[in-house]
């Protein structure tokens, strides 16, 4: 393998992949970065086993100044490989595979000659199949990741809560989190161009495959294979492992039965429960009350050695039976700053029974649950 | 020497499972070092991953085979003890393991080191992975010592038993290797694992030691007064750590050993020849035996390596 | 005789004339006699509270616990009303049994949120005379009414006050003992019951110790008894009677706190109960714990420990924090907060035996342990879990 290339181009494509990177690995080899140079352009790919991302270096890509003289493959210590790339001299660099995997780097009056590993030896990802695929703008993406991705458990007692449960059928994309305690479902309508299919996907991965977008206007394309998803950007795959196993069905715990309905606006619940739970933090028992009647909804905290507080909360409409009803302020908060902006509609049955949350033009797209925590 | 060749009776039985696709899920293979436990497994995830096979068995070069002999396929997944436990990270690797999906394809296969070391509680926690995995994944656990593996892991294993080699079986196994048959035979007498018994011989000092031992017998049984001497002017020299001084003995009582038997093997007192060595009786050589293992225990209890030797020179020079 | 006292352990006497006699072991016993304790304790309280409140169950004996056949012959007695206690019949017998020594009792199955309440109330009267109120279960309390609201000298007096207070706001009767300490305090009321009042004066304490029947003194258990009878010891005379070091060798802590108890001294303040923010026990090693088979041991032990406080306040927690101190005297502490709340021997023992694996290297050779839980709530309070692996239909 020979070629050349624009140094800040290459370790722009070295930064992306290195994002897969960790030093504790399964397998030695994952410690490393693998290069592939073909007709096309130049492919590195990064992995911890869990997540694989792969960048595409084109030689159609003018910054790239890529020229190719020889194709091949081989795989490098990322980080040490990424600091002599970082401090090399000049605004080009070369690079040439010897035998037995050494691998020579120039640029300019430098020259480091660094081992290599067999690129045979690096694990292979799976192909894809180019006919199977979901398109989504990135943005659309991004958004379901942030709506869902915060209510996956973060306990190995039973790791497939760890994952955000991922269904396409009948042209709707479906993603639910829950960790049992409280549960995020959003759906969206999408052109179903494949098959459906029903897969979770760590939390982890969406988190930062959210992170590795660059664009929010381009479109990804989003294929399952038979171990593993594929997140494809014009420059980017993104891997990641599925979670196996059951994924409890969500729809039979979502409600439609109500007793008590309030409308909020989220910033002003949001920190209005932010200031109760200063209390409930500081007190070290993470509860707060709301107490609901025609009149007038009142939030509480309470910490027997620091103090209490109480605040009246503005709301829009209430309906139904008056309430008191506690629960963790934490889920509250988290529950709130996935909705943004605009008003929500909280809906409650009793005092030990799970509540929704949903903005108030709902059309069921997009709907959160949090259980009560039982006080008497 | 082959797998196949080491457990044959597992490795028939292995190989018919994966045929008929009836392997079972988790596997507990027990057995002493080196009578081939993890050489079993890798070989069974070879057949499970293998693009070439032939005839049932794993070709052993393509790119599965050769990744997975070297400890490097993402999928097959290693464990070990970090130390004297196996501790909770490894624990948390393992339940990945069995959670997630395989990287390249769906088979998983885990091989997990050393079991008995990991605690009850970790142990525990496996145990609802281990009898319902989600998902294609082999386990092999393996032990040394399996009254140490908790019941409950072993209730939900299938076990195999891996023998180690007979004497006789270690003997031949070492002469495949070049070792002259006595040396063999000595070596296979000194150990039940033909690994150890390997070790030993590629250790340069061992054939320093049978020169010594060698040379101190011919002194002893002629009741030379320069086996005495012998022992500050070489022995001491040689044999400094305690496991060689106790090799020492073990060596030695394998010389009288053979002669007793020479000595029992001839029929017609006629036919012997005028032996080079002086004639002991069998009655004779045997209370020699026992003085050779009366100098070992002594050994044991930490009394001095020459004090020991010497006592013993002086005994067998004094005799009759 | 000369006395040289020295300042640490050891007395000497040391004879004119020069012969040395034995050296004890002396610390200078002191009796605090400056405080002034009142032990206030409910009469029957849940047998006179049913009474109060269903007046036709007065004067008949009452029995608080479910009758025995509609629970299969299963439970326990909670207490019984002085009329029940005629036929023998106390607290923690079975039900079955009471129901033999009475076929005729009224059983009355408890209703702990109702007397807590009740037991709110009633500390809410201590509080109008003094901020020094222990709680002991809910029908006793310790009040230090040394210092009081009224800013009466007369303990006697603000006993009297309480008596009143309670019987005219609650209908409900107690007795109360008046003493300078707290094992006294308790002694006396126990003297005269019910609706009693006993006052015990520091002069009249040995005397009244004394004559008392070693069972009645608190903290010989029903096992310790025996043993205290085969010694010989069957009044507080007889334990007065009885050599320090010796009681130290028979009955240990124990020991050496009774020789001072049938002395009168008890220093033991008050303890008003604060919110507490965290329950924990730990332990120091005088013999380094150097294998893992000790260190569970004591986990074990701690956790159970640790289990009984958080029942006696009615607490549970998601916190668990597990404490090391090495033998180099290097400190260490972990923690792991749990979605559930945890609050038994076991999920205690579990959760403290999960931080030792991450954590603990027996090769230090451990000094101290110690288990904590934070994050409290009360025990009623209960995170509701959706029922993701019930397959059953779900009834919102």
């Amino acid at each position: 393998m020979k070629f050349t290339v624009n140094r800040n181009a290459f370790l722009a494509e070295l930064a992306t992949v290195q994002r897969a990177i960790s030093s504790k690995t399964t397998i030695p080899i994952l410690t490393g970065v693998k290069i592939v140079l073909s007709a096309d352009g130049l492919s590195l790919t990064g992995s911890n086993a869990d997540i694989s991302i792969e960048t595409f270096l084109s030689i159609e890509d003018e910054k790239a100044e890529l020229t190719i003289e020889k194709n091949g493959a081989i795989v490098l210590q990322a980080r040490f490989f990424n600091e002599i790339i970082r401090k090399l001299p000049e605004t080009t660099l070369t690079m040439e595979v010897l035998e037995n995997n050494q691998v020579h780097i120039i640029s300019g009056k430098a020259a480091f000659t660094v081992n290599g590993l067999d690129a045979d030896s690096y694990p292979h990802l799976p192909v894809i199949d180019e006919k199977n695929q979901l398109k989504l703008p990135v943005r659309v993406l991004n958004k379901i990741i942030n709506e869902t991705t915060f209510a996956v458990s973060l306990h190995e007692s039973r790791p497939i809560l760890t994952g955000v449960h991922c269904i396409l059928s009948s042209a709707k994309l479906l993603a639910v989190a829950t960790d049992s305690h409280r549960l995020s479902q959003r759906i969206i309508p999408v052109e179903q161009a494949m098959e459906d299919f029903d897969v979770v996907i760590p939390g982890k991965s969406l988190l930062e495959l959210s992170r590795s977008f660059k664009d929010e206007e381009e479109l990804v394309e989003i294929s399952i294979m038979e171990n593993q998803v594929l997140f494809k950007t014009k420059n980017m795959y993104f891997y990641s492992r599925l979670l196996e196993g059951n994924y409890p069905d969500t729809n039979r715990l979502i409600p439609d039965n109500f007793n008590t309905e309030i409308e909020f606006k989220v910033t002003e619940l949001l920190a209005a429960i932010e200031r109760a739970s200063l209390l409930s933090h500081e007190g070290r028992n993470n509860i707060v009350k709301l107490s609901i009647s025609s009149e007038s909804v009142v939030l509480y905290g309470n910490s027997p050695e620091i103090g209490n507080v109480e605040e009246d909360l503005s709301y829009k409409n209430v309906k139904g039976d008056p309430l008191d009803i506690s629960f963790n302020p934490d889920y509250m908060k988290a529950a709130l700053k996935a909705f943004g902006e605009g008003e929500v509609v909280v809906k409650f049955i009793s005092p030990i029974r799970p509540f929704t949350l949903e903005p108030t033009e709902s059309d069921a797209t997009f709907i959160q649950l949090i259980t009560p925590v039982r006080t008497n | 020497m082959e797998i196949v060749e080491k457990q044959p009776r597992i490795f028939r039985q292995l190989q018919k499972s994966i045929e008929h696709g009836h392997l079972a899920h988790a596997y507990l293979f027990e057995g002493a070092r080196g009578t081939g436990k993890k050489e079993m497994a890798l070989w069974v995830a070879k057949a499970l991953f293998c693009q070439n096979h032939q005839g049932g068995n794993p070709c052993g070069t393509c790119n599965n085979c050769v990744r997975i002999q070297a400890e490097e396929h993402p999928d097959v997944v290693h464990i070990q003890p970090d130390g004297q436990k196996i501790k909770v990270d490894q624990i948390r690797e393992i339940k990945d393991s069995f959670s997630k999906s395989g990287m390249e394809t769906n088979q998983k296969v885990m091989i997990v080191e050393d079991i008995d070391k990991m605690t009850v509680n970790a142990a525990n926690s496996l145990l609802k992975f281990i009898e319902e995995p989600d998902g294609q994944i082999v386990v092999f656990l393996l032990t040394e010592n399996r009254a140490q593996v908790l019941p409950t892991i072993q209730s939900r294993c299938q076990i195999l038993t891996f023998q180690t080699a007979s004497k006789i079986g270690i003997q031949k196994q070492l002469e495949t290797q070049g070792i002259t048959p006595k040396v063999a035979a000595t070596l296979s007498h000194l150990t039940n694992s033909y690994q150890q018994a390997v070790d030993i011989y590629e250790n340069e000092w061992f054939n320093e030691a049978r020169e010594a031992v060698n040379q101190w017998f011919g002194y002893l049984i002629k009741k030379d007064k320069l086996a005495f001497i012998f022992v500050q002017k070489t022995l001491v020299k040689a044999f400094k750590e305690k496991e060689q001084q106790q090799l020492l003995f073990d060596l030695l009582l394998l010389k009288y050993r053979d002669m007793l038997i020479a000595e029992v093997q001839v029929e017609n007192v006629l036919k012997a020849k005028e032996a080079e060595n002086p004639h002991y009786t069998g009655l004779q050589i045997v209370e020699i035996m026992e003085e050779i293992l009366l100098s070992r225990q002594k050994l044991t209890s930490n009394v001095n390596f020459q004090n020991v030797c010497e006592q013993f020179s002086w005994r067998m020079l004094a005799s009759a | 005789m000369k006395i040289i006292e020295k300042e640490c352990m050891f007395v000497y006497y040391r004879v004119e004339g020069g012969r040395t006699m034995s050296n004890e072991l002396r610390f200078p016993l002191k009796k605090d006699i400056s405080r002034k304790i009142i032990h206030v304790d409910m009469d029957a309280f849940f047998a006179s509270i049913e009474e109060r409140d269903h007046p036709e169950l007065i004067g008949k004996p009452l029995v608080i616990a479910r009758h025995p056949r509609d629970t299969g012959g299963k439970g326990v007695v909670t207490t019984a009303n002085y009329e029940a206690r005629k036929y023998g019949i106390h607290s923690a017998m079975s039900a079955q049994k009471a129901y033999e020594l009475c076929p005729k009792a009224n059983f009355v199955p408890g209703n702990y949120e109702y007397y807590r309440e009740v037991s709110k109330k009633i500390h809410a009267i201590f509080h109008r005379y003094t901020p020094l109120v222990e709680p002991v279960a809910l029908d006793e309390a310790y009040l230090d009414v040394t210092n009081n609201l009224l800013h009466s000298k007369s303990a006697v007096k603000i006993a009297k006050y309480i008596q009143h207070d309670i019987w005219q706001e609650l209908h409900l009767t107690c007795s109360a003992g008046i003493s300078y300490n707290k094992f006294i305090a308790k002694l006396a009321s126990d003297y005269k019951k019910p609706k009693g009042m006993t006052l015990v004066l520091p002069e009249e304490a040995e005397d009244f110790l004394k004559k008392l029947s070693i069972d009645k003194f608190h903290g010989i258990g029903k096992k310790t008894v025996p043993r205290m009878h085969e010694l010989g010891i069957f009044t507080g005379e007889d334990l007065y009677e009885q050599d320090e070091m010796m009681l130290i060798r028979e009955f240990g802590k124990m020991g050496y706190s009774l020789y001072r108890k049938v002395r009168g001294i008890h220093d033991t303040p008050v303890e008003p109960d604060r919110e507490r923010k965290s329950m924990g026990r730990e332990l120091t090693y005088g013999k380094l714990l150097k294998t893992e088979e000790e260190v569970t041991v004591q986990l074990r032990e701690l956790a159970e420990k640790v289990a009984n406080t958080l029942k006696k306040y009615q607490k549970h927690g998601q916190t668990v924090v597990l404490k090391i101190r090495y033998d180099t005297f290097q400190t260490i502490t972990r923690r792991k907060t749990i979605p559930e709340f945890v609050n038994t021997k076991e999920a205690l023992f579990f959760q403290a035996s999960l931080l030792w694996e991450e954590v603990g290297d027996i090769t230090q050779g451990v000094r101290l342990l110690g288990i904590t839980v934070t994050n409290l709530y009360p025990l009623t309070y209960e995170n509701i879990v959706l029922p993701l692996w019930n397959k059953e239909l779900v009834d919102w």
